[in-house]
């Protein structure tokens, strides 16, 4: 033992260790915040956090677990980087290789699969539980925008990453993503107003040709495997970047007596400037739990891998379209909205509705109550607006996932699918425009009166100012004209409200 | 949460990972197909007698054929195909037949053509569930021995005369006296009441067939046969909303005859060049053209005729009809032939033949009847026509 330890200390007193790790693991406090400093990964961490921060139930571990999917899928997809070919000849065969005859092959392409559809979830869970506890107000406005950013490319990631196992499954969802392209309004062949066609529309731009095919495959691969990655790193880090630098939101919560009587966190921090300057180490006590979380989820994760294989349908057949084709599952809701909307809409003018309406959250919302804490008493608009956003985009999800069937026929959940029966989609007639017209009219008309008569008091009270109320009102009216259109045609049989056909322009 | 949940969730991950990293270096060091091979080793040592032969280390073995885009893993298991020693050991080590042809296994060499050209089922898989099928979006199951005649007509179009073949040649036989292609299309042939047959194996599964009556499993085979042992149960179709049951009359098959039948369908599909399993053409053995027979009378050639086109399927042999044809007046049955000389004249037969005729509804809110009568003047001449219309005036009894 004393041979032992005497070697040890050899080879800790050594040149070579000391120059490098910089400093003892003995547990001191100086030790503990050069833990964090002196390493260039674990330094995007403070080195000291507030111990609201380290409750569990007000991050969910969401953010940090994102991160480390994306690591996760990063060693998971470098790995398989080295037996897949982005060819139309190889590319199917090199995922039977993986399935069959590749050591961990199973195990490496289904924790990708899988790490990949929990990270666009976790990614949205995060967005949600960074608006319910009012993260995003000043001074973390912009990181929001870049979160909303990185929502985007986790989207486009899991996207692209969706084609390259060339089978039907793959060209087929692909196929239905990329032909929203298409209908992009000027720029899109298939759109209102085009100015372009199939040969240099936006379509042509993701596929590199008309249908999903090699040019396409290609495209994706490489966005798939360089580029997304590449501008996820940089905008994540400027995001932990901000995080580090605005530190983390959580505010210090009164006792439970004290809640009990109403006392909000805001107020009380006031009253006890001390208890919000406590701080802990972050090593190990933030770390440690990163740690865990990781470890849990790598757990989950290579549990999910051992028990269910990765899709791999057969292979891919242009001549050959499934029935239904679905879109990936994150996709579905707007491929739902396809049965009420012209892809225009649904496709492209909803989804960047969305995302714009998500950047602007921060610019909107003047209400400086429920920072670091979840609030929703005080917040009853802006947690009302999203909240019914939110439920929408799942909704849409479900009913699009496992209430479609052949023909995008509703099918409740147990029904068993029946390719032969007969459509439900007759009887359909537009509106005259003229009546259309009107009907739009009065829809924003109704909405601008009750936000400058009706509600008025209450928008005085948002303190928006008229600019900022009528961007509010267009996207709040925007939203709900999504249920309008449900019920104009489920139960009105009404195609379109507004229809120029000659210029591809139908509401 | 508190303290030790994490402490908790710390210990259980990390035990939990290390179990299942176990379990994935067993699952990868002791494949299903390792078994086989050590059991081989020891069948090969017993019968050589060289007990050095038992010792060999396990690998995945495989028939790369890039030019048909395949690679064939079955030898993992299948280990004697090659070995004559092994004629007798049971499979999976068993020695490949030779069908009873002498030089049939030199001609078929197994590192250029490999298995599942003739074979079906999944090439690249290492385990029998998915190499052997059915398995989901595996559209290929292993054929079964009566119908792996079919996948000569894969490189050979002289199935007429192959060696080897003889249950294509009976299947044939079998299709024209049915009268197959009196409703189907075949290569450009035929008709178009019913579907085109080359298609039948190459739609997909889950879309383009209608599983809900099937009663084995859901294979394009199965489906197949049981459509062709009763149409109807398969295929009931939808009459309360006008749409009618299989049109494909049901002609009581046996066993035997649904086999045969299957594997000439199948055979249909396997003769056009696919795309995905291409076929080299130096594979390829072309056919000779069928024989003009001659003719002694008029009545014998129209007899040949009505076969050649194919009357016989819904009209019966000799015309005598018996085939259902859901909802049309006169009994839900195509019109027997046997008395047409009684009420019409030869013209107006001829018109008949000429331009088709649609059958009345018995129920007139019902749906329309599937089999029709088409028209016939693009397949005809003149003068078969008139030998035709010569058989039929002279089925009158």
């Amino acid at each position: 033992m004393g041979k032992l330890s005497e070697i040890a200390r050899t080879i800790r007193m050594s040149q070579v260790w000391r120059s490098i790790f910089r400093h003892t693991y003995q547990d001191t406090p100086r030790n503990r915040a050069l833990m964090i400093l002196s390493n260039v990964f674990l330094h995007l961490h403070p080195v000291k956090v507030r111990p609201a921060s380290l409750r569990f139930r007000y991050t969910w571990g969401l953010g940090g677990l994102s991160f480390y999917l994306f690591l996760l899928l990063t060693v998971t997809g470098v790995f398989l980087m080295f037996y897949y070919r982005p060819t139309v000849e190889h590319a199917y065969w090199d995922m039977k290789d993986l399935r069959f005859v590749v050591p961990f092959g199973p195990l490496l392409r289904n924790m990708h699969r899988w790490a990949a559809h929990v990270m666009v979830l976790f990614v949205m869970f995060h967005m949600a539980s960074v608006f319910y506890r009012s993260a995003y107000k000043p001074p973390r406005e912009y990181n929001w925008v870049v979160g909303v950013v990185l929502l985007l490319i986790t989207f486009l990631l899991s996207f692209t990453g969706y084609l390259l196992p060339w089978d039907q499954l793959a060209i087929w969802a692909v196929t239905v993503g990329t032909n929203m392209a298409a209908a992009t309004p000027v720029l899109g062949a298939e759109g209102p107003f085009s100015l372009v066609t199939p040969e240099n529309d936006a379509r042509f731009i993701l596929l590199g040709s008309k249908l999903v095919g090699q040019a396409g495959l290609l495209r994706f691969y490489v966005l798939h495997c360089v580029l997304l990655p590449l501008a996820f790193v940089i905008l994540v880090s400027l995001h932990f970047w901000r995080v580090r630098k605005d530190e983390f939101s959580a505010v210090p919560l009164p006792p439970p007596e004290e809640r009990a009587k109403g006392v909000r966190p805001e107020e009380w921090i006031k009253q006890h400037p001390e208890v919000a300057q406590q701080k802990v180490f972050t090593w190990p006590n933030l770390v440690s739990r990163e740690f865990v979380a990781a470890l849990a989820i790598t757990a989950a994760l290579t549990a999910w891998s051992l028990l269910a294989h990765a899709p791999l349908e057969e292979l891919a057949n242009p001549n050959k379209t499934p029935n239904p084709s679905k879109a990936p599952w994150y996709f579905v809701g707007l491929q739902e909205l396809l049965v009420y909307f012209d892809p225009w809409i649904a496709g492209v003018v909803l989804p960047t509705l969305i995302l714009v309406g998500l950047m602007a959250i921060p610019y909107l919302d003047k209400n400086p109550l429920g920072i670091g804490y979840y609030n929703f008493r005080d917040r009853k608009f802006a947690t009302g607006i999203f909240t019914y956003g939110l439920v929408l985009w799942f909704v849409l999800i479900f009913v699009g996932y496992t209430m479609r069937g052949p023909g995008w026929e509703l099918y409740m959940p147990w029904q068993k699918w029946d390719h032969f029966r007969p459509t439900s989609q007759v009887g359909l007639h537009n509106m005259p425009n003229a009546l259309g017209a009107l009907f739009l009219l009065a829809y924003a008309g109704v909405g601008f009166f009750l936000s400058r008569v009706v509600l008025k008091e209450f928008f005085k009270r948002l303190q928006l100012g008229p600019f900022g109320q009528a961007v509010v009102m267009v996207f709040v009216l925007a939203m709900f004209f999504v249920p309008v259109k449900i019920v104009l045609r489920n139960f009105f049989a009404v195609k379109y409200i507004f229809s120029l056909p000659a210029f591809n322009f139908n509401i | 949460m508190r303290r030790s949940v994490w402490n908790w969730l710390f210990l259980l991950s990390s035990f939990g990972l290390i179990l299942m990293f176990l379990v994935t270096v067993t699952q990868d060091t002791l494949p299903e197909w390792i078994r086989y091979q050590a059991e081989y080793h020891r069948r090969l040592a017993q019968v050589t007698g060289d007990r050095s032969k038992a010792f060999t280390l396990p690998k995945v073995r495989q028939i790369y054929l890039p030019e048909m885009k395949r690679v064939d893993r079955c030898i993992t298991c299948h280990m004697g195909v090659d070995n004559p020693k092994m004629a007798d050991q049971p499979q999976p080590y068993r020695t490949h037949p030779d069908l009873g042809i002498p030089g049939f296994l030199v001609k078929h060499p197994f590192n250029e053509i490999g298995c599942t050209v003739c074979h079906h089922g999944q090439g690249p898989a290492t385990t029998v569930e998915h190499a052997h099928g059915p398995v989901h979006h595996w559209e290929e199951p292993l054929l079964r021995k009566g119908l792996t005649v079919a996948a000569c007509a894969t490189c050979h179009q002289n199935t007429r005369e192959l060696k080897g073949a003889e249950r294509l040649v009976q299947a044939r036989a079998l299709f024209v006296e049915k009268g197959c292609i009196g409703c189907h299309n075949l290569h450009g042939k035929g008709m178009l009441v019913g579907p085109e047959l080359a298609e039948t194996f190459g739609k997909s599964v889950g879309d383009q067939f209608d599983f809900k009556y099937v009663k084995g499993p859901h294979t394009l085979i199965n489906w197949v046969e049981e459509h062709f042992k009763d149409p109807q149960a398969v295929v009931p179709g939808y009459p309360k909303i006008g749409v009618p049951e299989s049109a494909m009359p049901n002609y009581g098959l046996d066993d035997e005859e649904v086999e045969l039948l299957t594997a000439l369908t199948l055979s249909f599909y396997l003769e056009e060049e696919s795309e995905h399993h291409p076929i080299p053409a130096r594979y390829r053995v072309p056919g000779t053209p069928e024989p003009e027979p001659t003719y002694t009378s008029p009545v014998e050639r129209g007899a040949a005729v009505f076969t050649k086109l194919g009357c016989v399927g819904c009209h019966g042999p000799q015309g005598r009809g018996g085939i259902r044809n859901m909802n049309m007046d006169l009994g839900e049955e195509v019109p027997a032939l046997t008395y047409v000389s009684d009420g019409y004249s030869k013209e107006e037969l001829k018109a008949i033949i000429r331009d088709g005729r649609y059958p009345a509804r018995a129920d007139r809110h019902g749906p329309s009847p599937p089999l029709w009568m088409p028209s016939w003047k693009e397949k005809l001449t003149e003068e078969e026509l008139d030998a035709l219309v010569e058989y039929l005036y002279s089925l009158h009894p």
